[in-house]
């Protein structure tokens, strides 16, 4: 597949001009950061921190800078290719470069704890805490060692944007490709177990029971768990890889994600003060004390759902008409829940519907239109409903497993997996749960066709002039 | 970014994927563009409801399966994996009072339900079966896969076959008088309405009976696709791009571009020009190809302007109400007929005739009928795979103006009206299977007439067939005498959709005729074989 073949398929990236902010309950006062195509200086960006605290953002621009010069292309270069299999990848070795000032505790504090070494402002605090939470649902306190990964995580929204059309776009792109190229796929055809025969894999075993046999190798991108105790057998892996499997976290990324359909457009009130909160693409409607935040963690670490919401809301209509019909918008919400298995799927049902009118609630506190008047329809996505993907049960997490430090980069999901090969000859495996991490980041698939390539004689794309990776 | 083509497809609904499948195994370099993220047009299935239950919101029947060429020739089932499945109770239709009226694949098994409510209507049944099967299977059915005959032509062919005569006359009637003529009882005379009117024959209009003919036929064979009607799309999907196809799906095309009176490319809103070396074919509306996308100042043709201008949409669209039920409906007359249990399709809500015709009249006039009535199936009952163990799918689908007397369209976007009517719908089906209590229903997802217009950009006002179907709209006329064969007179553009003979339902037959079109005015070799009945018709003279 050549990136001229896909771009001939798929819908374009388009990132948002204002890509995230937040709005304070407390006061309706509102910040805002711009996208990197829209303000690539950031000073945009860096007044709207000024409305708050000058100091913060001034700290801001500094590590904007740093992370443009020196963290953004190290990340790249980690991201698309398999991590080493000795020493430090790209970011780590980035990270232990004196010019980034990176002092060695912050290796170790939580992410709230890092937030207040480096901003003054319960603002900033709460904004950046919610903002990647989104990618993970961590721990907001205590010693996870998350804080330094948590806080460069935001800087990756500068980025948020949308797949024009959608992104199922982009998997008919690679499909097309797959199909012209000599594939051929199944659906409804679902795999029971990787055919071994004198350690190594030859083929798959449906649960129909028919068998399909690979000539040269065979691929999961199942989770870890499906991989480790269903496909191949856990007698082919040593017992302590087996005990790291069947621990895996998997519980922290669970949300909502509620897709509505709208007459208008949400008009919040915060906007007559601040005009550009209006088309702010990922808007969290949440709290000033980030301690709110905490406690949500904390209901949720106990099993119950939070009693508040910590709402962030999106809509992909403000650059891509092509996602609504004219006059009518769609909007996101998200909120983070229990996992799938901590209720039934009658309470689930029930949550379901609860869950719409409270977050109608919530939002219309901010902007008054955005009541039921203003609904047309909407679709209630719970960690019960990403079910419907088998990999991300039974817990319904997004990222397969969960993000946290010890199932990242070249520890995910576990150290001898992460360079896609497993205990069995020709058998590869790869998924959001695979480095780096749990993302559709076209990241994982790649990574593991590289590790393929040094296997068997295939193309390496790569290697062509120009490409840095 | 390749932009030079052989063949410009414009629309990836079944019609656009058949024509398209065809044409790139004939060795064609062919483009696909599609509005929607997805192909397949009304060949929709997804996780709408609860996870694991699989629906189809938009077409689910396929009702030519033994007629179409299209299964044979790209060897779906063999190569592909599309499989059909019939049960055995195809339609039911029962009433309050607990007994049924049935339709089976087995005709005899049909006529002593009928017999239940009268022994002669069920005679007379019989025997009309056995006639408008003779018409299905010698004419009407192999006809829907070759161009259409002038209406002249066509009443003179006929009388060369045995049942022809009779066939024109009752082609001259409209459904009422048909079935008013032939049956007594009230009950089987609703139901026999039912089935030869619900896709938008208009039950007084005359001149339409030989699709009641049609419709009389196959009710006996309306089929499920096997894992949802989608396994079809991702089919010929599939047959396209191993042959070098290419699928471009969010397009948005700006216009035709004709130069010298010719059809040459399409331009899409962002500025790419797709260049067809040969033909392009639209399988979209008439109006947008015509008026939107090729522009009434290129077409030297005023009276194909003026008709088109003038295109007569569908009086009504349908209300879809999909559910995922945690368990099965046991209906009330399931203790009389058990298998009422296990029918395909049911129509409920109409206890008589003029509760039928009353309905049809208030949607025709752009009101909701104050008692409501529609079809529903479960498809999961038939198919496990859509649901999980003990769940069911379950489908309503109500005729449904899409323009309001009271409100326009504006109700159809307000959340507490569409789920009102969700609601009122599931109460009809409780009413007939009384387990169905709102707590069995996990969750319910609605599609309106105006939904159907958003999502598919050719199915204006809801619009399912691409256009009404009256007698000027219909056979050599649809959409006009000057390009129902399939081209137009515009050099190099063809019509392929549901608003060209022999019209909508994915019955596989406009994208079928509009690829051997382009094959036979482009020299393009012909990998498929014509199929037999079109052969006999042919040796007749049509």
């Amino acid at each position: 597949m050549t990136i001229t073949q896909f771009w001939d398929r798929a819908g374009k990236w388009v990132p948002y001009e204002v890509a995230h902010g937040s709005i304070f309950s407390e006061d309706n006062s509102s910040l805002a950061f711009y996208g990197y195509d829209a303000d690539p200086d950031q000073t945009k960006t860096a007044e709207q921190i000024g409305r708050i605290s000058q100091k913060d953002a001034d700290t801001w621009l500094q590590w904007y800078k740093k992370f443009k010069e020196k963290i953004e292309p190290a990340l790249y270069s980690t991201i698309y290719n398999p991590v080493p299999e000795n020493g430090f990848d790209a970011i780590e070795t980035c990270y232990s470069d004196p010019a980034l000032g990176i002092e060695p505790i912050w290796y170790v504090k939580s992410p709230i704890e890092l937030l207040r070494d480096m901003f003054e402002s319960e603002e900033l605090h709460a904004h950046f805490l919610r903002t990647v939470y989104a990618w993970s649902g961590n721990q907001p306190i205590d010693n996870n060692a998350a804080g330094l990964s948590q806080f460069l995580g935001n800087f990756l929204f500068g980025m948020f944007g949308a797949v024009e059309g959608g992104t199922h776009d982009w998997a008919h792109a690679c499909h097309k490709i797959f199909l012209a190229n000599g594939g051929a796929s199944f659906t409804k055809h679902e795999v029971d177990q990787v055919i071994i025969e004198n350690g190594k894999a030859t083929g798959v075993r449906l649960t129909n029971g028919s068998e399909v046999a690979a000539r040269k190798l065979v691929v999961s991108t199942l989770s870890p768990e499906q991989l480790c105790f269903q496909l191949v057998g856990p007698e082919y892996f040593e017992p302590r890889t087996v005990r790291r499997i069947k621990h895996l976290s998997r519980r922290h990324i669970a949300i909502t994600w509620y897709h509505w359909a709208v007459n208008e457009l949400p008009h919040y009130t915060a906007s007559d003060n601040n005009p550009v909160m209006d088309k702010c693409a990922a808007l969290n409607l949440i709290n000033k004390d980030p301690e709110a935040l905490i406690r949500e963690y904390c209901w949720r670490r106990l099993g119950k759902l939070p009693p508040e919401l910590s709402l962030m809301v999106w809509s992909q209509s403000f650059h891509d008409k092509k996602r609504a019909p004219e006059g009518k918008y769609i909007m996101g919400s998200e909120q983070f829940v229990l996992s799938a298995n901590q209720m039934t799927p009658l309470e689930w049902r029930d949550f379901k519907k609860q869950h719409a009118k409270d977050v109608i609630q919530h939002w219309q506190k901010f902007a008054p239109n955005m009541g039921w008047d203003n609904v047309i329809d909407f679709d209630p996505l719970t960690p019960f409903d990403t079910l419907r993907l088998s990999n991300m049960g039974p817990t319904g997490t997004w990222a397969v497993i969960d993000n946290i430090p010890s199932q990242m980069g070249k520890f995910r999901p576990v150290p001898e997996l992460a360079r896609h090969r497993t205990p069995v000859k020709n058998l590869y495996a790869t998924g959001s749960a695979w480095p780096f991490t749990g993302c559709a980041m076209f990241a994982q698939g790649y990574n593991c066709y590289k590790i393929i390539a040094e296997d068997f004689d295939v193309q390496k794309p790569w290697e062509e002039d120009g490409r840095p990776f | 970014m390749e932009t030079k083509f052989d063949i410009i497809i414009i629309g990836a609904g079944p019609n656009g994927l058949q024509a398209g499948a065809y044409l790139s195994k004939a060795g064609e370099k062919v483009l696909i563009l599609e509005r929607r993220y997805e192909c397949g047009g009304g060949l929709w299935t997804e996780e709408t409801t609860f996870p694991g239950f699989l629906h189809s919101p938009h077409a689910v029947y396929m009702m030519m399966t033994d007629f179409a060429p299209v299964y044979g020739d790209l060897e779906l089932e063999q190569k592909y994996g599309v499989h059909h499945i019939h049960p055995d109770l195809v339609w039911t239709m029962p009433f309050e009072d607990g007994r049924s009226l049935c339709i089976y694949k087995d005709i005899e098994r049909t006529c002593q339900s009928i017999a239940q409510f009268s022994q002669k209507d069920a005679e007379t049944y019989r025997e009309f079966y056995h006639f408008t099967k003779k018409c299905v299977d010698e004419f009407i059915g192999p006809a829907t896969y070759m161009p259409p005959a002038g209406a002249l032509d066509q009443i003179v062919l006929l009388q060369k076959l045995e049942f022809g005569a009779e066939m024109g006359e009752w082609s001259e009637m409209n459904a009422m008088e048909i079935i008013d003529s032939k049956f007594e009882n009230d009950r089987v005379k609703a139901m026999i309405l039912y089935l030869t009117t619900h896709w938008g024959v208009r039950y007084d209009m005359n001149a339409l009976g030989y699709l009641v003919l049609l419709y009389f036929n196959r009710a006996h064979n309306y089929q499920l696709v096997k894992g949802g009607s989608h396994m079809v799309a991702q089919a010929l999907n599939k047959v396209i791009h191993e042959n070098k196809g290419l699928v471009k799906n969010n397009q948005r095309i700006k216009r035709i571009v004709i130069e010298g009176g010719e059809a040459r490319g399409v331009e899409m809103e962002d500025g790419v020009v797709y260049e067809a070396g040969k033909a392009i074919i639209s399988t979209i509306d008439p109006q947008q190809t015509f008026l939107d996308l090729v522009g009434e100042e290129n077409i030297d043709h005023e009276p194909l302007v003026n008709k088109i201008k003038n295109w007569d949409w569908e009086a009504y669209s349908l209300l879809g109400v999909h559910s995922a039920l945690n368990e099965r409906p046991r209906f009330s007359a399931a203790a009389a007929n058990p298998d009422v249990n296990n029918a395909e399709i049911y129509i409920l809500g109409y206890e008589s005739l003029s509760d039928l015709t009353d309905y049809i009249d208030t949607v025709y006039d752009g009101g909701i009928p104050s008692k409501l009535g529609f079809n529903c199936c479960f498809p999961s009952m038939h198919d496990p795979s859509l649901a999980p163990e003990g769940g069911c799918v379950s489908q309503i689908s109500a005729m449904m103006p899409h323009d309001l007397k009271e409100g326009g369209i504006d109700p159809w976007y307000q959340y507490k009206f569409r789920y009102e009517m969700a609601d009122k719908c599931l109460n009809v089906l409780e009413r007939y299977a009384p387990n169905i209590t709102s707590d069995k229903v996990l969750q319910t997802r609605i599609s309106t007439p105006v939904d159907c217009a958003n999502m598919f950009a050719n199915m204006k006002k809801g619009s399912i067939k691409q256009g009404m179907y009256q007698p000027l709209q219909m056979g050599f006329l649809r959409p006009h005498e000057d390009c129902s064969r399939h081209s137009t007179p515009v050099k190099n553009l063809y019509l392929g959709g549901s608003s060209v003979y022999p019209g909508g339902c994915v019955i596989w037959g406009p994208g079928y005729l509009a690829a051997n079109r382009v094959a036979e005015d482009y020299n393009i070799a012909k990998w498929w074989s014509e199929p037999e009945g079109v052969r006999k018709l042919k040796e007749l003279g049509f």
